[in-house]
């Protein structure tokens, strides 16, 4: 198969994940004991009745089930992703304005992540069992260990209540003007309108919170990387390229590496999810408007429609990274074909 | 030098009482400053600072523009960027004084002696951040404007005076009529309350969408009269509302302090400590127990809480076959541990507070609401009188929620271990809101249960109408004493027809006497809000009716 029909048949199953995915979230939100409505018009107390029923008349939360999740389908066929319950705004605007937050952080957070945990696994793994090694190690079981929340706030109090060398939380400083939305990346949007003073804030508001985020899967990237260079380089063929009396740098880097970053590169794509599952404590404890903090607050109000389509996304997101894994790891090993 | 030491020596006993005179005078100087905060004798600021930043927690729901947003951020936003034509002297409320309406954009008002008909006097010289002038048309048209929007929603029964409006009309450049059929006291406060600040209507008819009149655009935009108006709105992130260099002064000639106030979305209460403590923000609002006590110990910040309009309440249908008897349902208030809820589970933030009309309002009475104490012997006593020597079991019903800092499953778990000591066997069962109070609705409620209500405005007739003629009924007042049901709706259209402060007073506290000791809905805590300032901030006024203090009387040193 070549990587065309790969791609297409990739497609086409990710279609069905998704409805699967769907599916499932949407009775997980129908099971969850509660009633967006109810939690909107409680406060009206026995007064809110009239309020609360055509509540739920307008938003067809008196239909049955089967009838909400098939016109929440249909409607999403036509690009319709419905109304937020709580907010009266389109989910999709809802989401164009998070979304961007989020990915701006996992991105620079992946970055961050593979430039910390790659390195330290080769390193870990060249120099075994020495004290170098057994650094790298703790320092790694540290990372995988460690909640988030606890770290993000020790950081915090270092960096930015002690030092004073970090800024504590948003995308950019309270004194400064929201840049322009063009994209809603503000990387992009201030290097867009040249503004580089706020393109400077920006970088300096993403470093704690993508490091943190980066650091939660550092630790697991450098183990990986560690585990498979030490496979490889107990392999046959690196012996023989040593005996051949290549350079070692060579060695590693074209025998070892090469084949060592398979496993690497594959795990890379689970990180994606462990990166937008982490955007949600680290969106929270940094004030991020990301639309991890978008899902808490929709899963709290039980905003079930918005739910389903954040959902829908991350799983949108976490299938096409896979895929480009796949694709990846096909163009690094010329054994693998799909 | 031991002369030089000699002097030294007796100046320094002569010292001593010189000290003790400025510290005399620090005292006095202390005084004066909680004094002139509770007064609001604020002159209006000669400069500007720039900004005023403000921890919030957003919950952005419908907006900010009257009549919709009921989220507390929507609220206490409302209340920066709109007036009412009449407004609350919010010392007053904090204070628990009586508080009436005060003049605001209505300069001066006449109630014809029937009562049916107020002809409000506009205020001269006042623009809406449009640009456009504030006139009889406009308010008559923001009046209407507020009467639709609550028709679209189906929220009229929450307002069901709007359907005894006959007229609302212009009858003069600067002179508003409006014709009830019935007299209705409560109208000048209501007139104050969020849902009929005046907006300048015309403006939103321009951007109606849907037949809505503008109530979705309204959401993020502002088209008021007061010291702010709306610059930017990031959702998520940043509320910034400018200073509206053309205001007026508003009712007490209070102007704002800062150019702008910028109100973030930190949702973490550690961020949010670390932000106060550091001086990233100035004022703290929305911050956990927890948060407020860690903070207390900074030097640079301080604290302040005001009791704020919302109270718990148990709940129970006096149907139910126990609290169908009065002796079980005042026995079931001896076995409430007020202060052990108010120190343990709201965190000592609030008070104990028996009754629905609450301090400053008409009818309020220390005897009524501070009646019970926590008396498991006398509740035993009582519900032997009763017929249950050995108590009887009964159901609690838990949900999702919290009434300030009492979250609802804590207050649940508390009531259970507090009704055990009078022999009350209580078991929690988990429920949702809907349950509970489709239960109430329907008059099928035979559990005790929990909740947390606030009120729209400040007047005896809005726990007296939400509560004493709508939830007594439905917790089955009505079924166990129908003598006392009837008197209650008697009294309360006698205090909506009675203009006479005096009077009103009297038919409240009677009315407050019956819900107290009939009613299934017991109060228990009025709780409080708590703020936290950087010391550099003064003058911080509680505005209790909008979950909030009024960011105009901050100043920025």
């Amino acid at each position: 198969m070549n990587i065309g029909a790969f791609i297409l048949r990739r497609l086409i199953l990710q279609i069905f994940v998704l409805l699967g995915l769907s599916i499932f979230t949407f009775l997980l939100m129908f099971g969850l004991p509660g009633d967006p409505a109810a939690i909107l018009y409680s406060a009206g107390g026995s007064l809110g009745f009239e309020e609360y029923n055509h509540f739920r008349e307008k938003w067809g939360l008196d239909l049955p089930i089967w009838k909400q999740y098939t016109n929440f389908i249909t409607n999403l066929m036509r690009g319709d992703m419905g109304t937020s319950l709580v907010t009266r705004t389109p989910i999709f605007d809802e989401i164009k304005s998070y979304f961007p937050a989020t990915i701006e952080l996992s991105i620079v957070a992946f970055i961050f992540a593979c430039i910390m945990g790659l390195p330290l696994g080769i390193i870990s793994a060249l120099k075994r069992n020495s004290w170098v090694d057994h650094t790298i190690r703790a320092v790694s079981l540290f990372g995988v260990s460690m909640p988030i929340f606890w770290f993000a706030i020790i950081l915090l109090i270092i960096f930015y209540f002690y030092l004073g060398i970090i800024p504590s939380s948003q995308r950019i400083d309270l004194d400064m003007e929201i840049p322009r939305h063009i994209t809603g990346f503000y990387i992009i949007d201030t290097i867009a309108v040249g503004d580089w003073t706020a393109l400077l804030n920006v970088l300096h508001h993403l470093i704690l919170p993508a490091f943190v985020l980066g650091f939660s899967v550092v630790g697991l990237l450098a183990r990986v990387t560690r585990a498979s260079i030490l496979e490889v380089i107990s392999q046959d063929y690196v012996r023989t390229a040593r005996s051949k009396g290549l350079q070692e740098k060579t060695v590693i880097s074209r025998h070892v590496l090469r084949n060592a970053l398979i496993p690497t590169v594959t795990i890379l794509g689970l990180l994606v999810g462990g990166l937008l599952s982490g955007a949600v404590l680290t969106e929270t404890i940094f004030a991020w408007p990301g639309v991890g903090r978008f899902a808490v607050q929709s899963i709290m109000l039980l905003d079930r429609l918005a739910v389903v389509n954040v959902t829908i996304l991350v799983g949108i997101v976490f299938s096409t990274a896979n895929m480009i894994v796949d694709i990846t790891v096909a163009f690094l090993d010329p054994r693998i074909r799909y | 030098m031991i002369a030089c030491s000699t002097t030294e020596t007796v100046e320094v006993i002569k010292e001593v009482p010189v000290e003790k005179v400025v510290e005399k005078v620090v005292e006095k100087e202390v005084e004066k400053i909680v004094e002139k905060e509770v007064i609001k004798e604020v002159a209006p600021a000669p400069t500007y600072a720039k900004s005023i930043k403000v921890r919030d927690v957003f919950f952005f729901n419908e907006g900010f523009t009257p009549p919709r947003g009921g989220s507390f951020f929507e609220h206490r936003v409302s209340q920066q960027i709109y007036e009412g034509l009449t407004a609350l002297n919010t010392p007053m409320v904090t204070r628990g004084d009586e508080a009436t309406p005060v003049p605001n954009l209505a300069s001066a008002w006449k109630i014809s002696a029937d009562g049916t008909t107020y002809t409000f006097t506009v205020r001269d010289g006042v623009v809406f951040t449009t640009g456009n002038p504030l006139n009889a048309q406009a308010v008559v048209d923001s009046l209407k404007r507020s009467f639709y929007v609550i028709d679209l929603d189906k929220a009229t029964a929450r307002f069901s005076w709007i359907t005894d409006v006959v007229s609302v009309e212009a009858t003069g450049e600067m002179e508003v009529t409006m014709k009830l059929k019935n007299a209705f006291a409560p109208l000048l406060a209501i007139l104050a309350s969020k849902q009929f600040l005046i907006v300048d209507a015309a403006e939103l008819k321009k951007h109606e969408k849907d037949s809505d009149w503008g109530a979705a655009w309204g959401a993020t935009n502002s088209v008021g009269t007061a010291a702010y108006g709306i610059s930017g709105w990031e959702p998520e992130q940043r509320l910034t509302l400018k200073r509206n260099p053309d205001y007026w002064g508003g009712h007490d000639g209070v102007g704002p302090g800062a150019d702008e106030l910028i109100f973030a979305n930190i949702p973490e209460n550690a961020t949010a400590e670390l932000m106060m403590a550091k001086g990233e923000v100035d004022v703290a609002l929305q911050m956990d127990p927890i948060s407020l006590k860690t903070l207390d110990l900074n030097p640079k910040v301080y604290t302040f809480s005001y009791p704020s309009l919302i109270t718990c309440n148990y709940l129970i249908d006096r149907r139910n076959e126990h609290a169908k008897n009065d002796k079980v349902l005042e026995a079931i208030k001896y076995s409430i541990d007020y202060d052990g809820l108010l120190n343990t589970v709201a965190m000592g933030l609030g008070k104990v507070h028996q009754s629905l009309i609450l301090p400053g309002m008409l009818g309020h009475d220390a005897s009524i609401s501070n009646r019970y104490t926590y008396d498991p012997e006398k509740a035993k006593a009582l519900l032997a009188e009763a017929g249950y020597p050995d108590g009887f079991s009964i159901k609690i019903q838990n949900r999702a929620g919290a009434c300030g800092s009492v979250v609802y499953s804590k207050g649940v778990e508390f009531l259970q271990a507090s009704l055990k000591k009078s022999g009350i066997k209580a078991t929690i069962e988990q429920s949702t809101g809907s349950k509970f109070w489709g239960q109430i609705g329907k008059g099928e409620l035979r559990d005790l249960g929990i909740s947390g209500l606030g009120a729209t405005y400040f007047d005896p007739d809005n726990p007296a109408s939400v509560r004493a003629t709508s939830e007594c009924f439905s917790l089955g007042i009505e079924a166990v004493d129908p003598t006392a049901a009837a008197r209650l709706k008697e009294l309360v259209a006698q205090g909506r027809a009675e203009t006479d402060n005096a009077k009103r007073h009297n038919i409240y506290k009677e009315l407050n006497e019956i819900m107290v000791s009939k009613c299934g809905e017991l109060t228990v805590l009025q709780v409080s809000d708590t703020v936290a300032l950087r010391t550099n901030m003064t003058d911080g006024i509680a505005m209790p009716h909008a979950f909030s203090i009024d960011f105009r009387y901050l100043r920025k040193e």
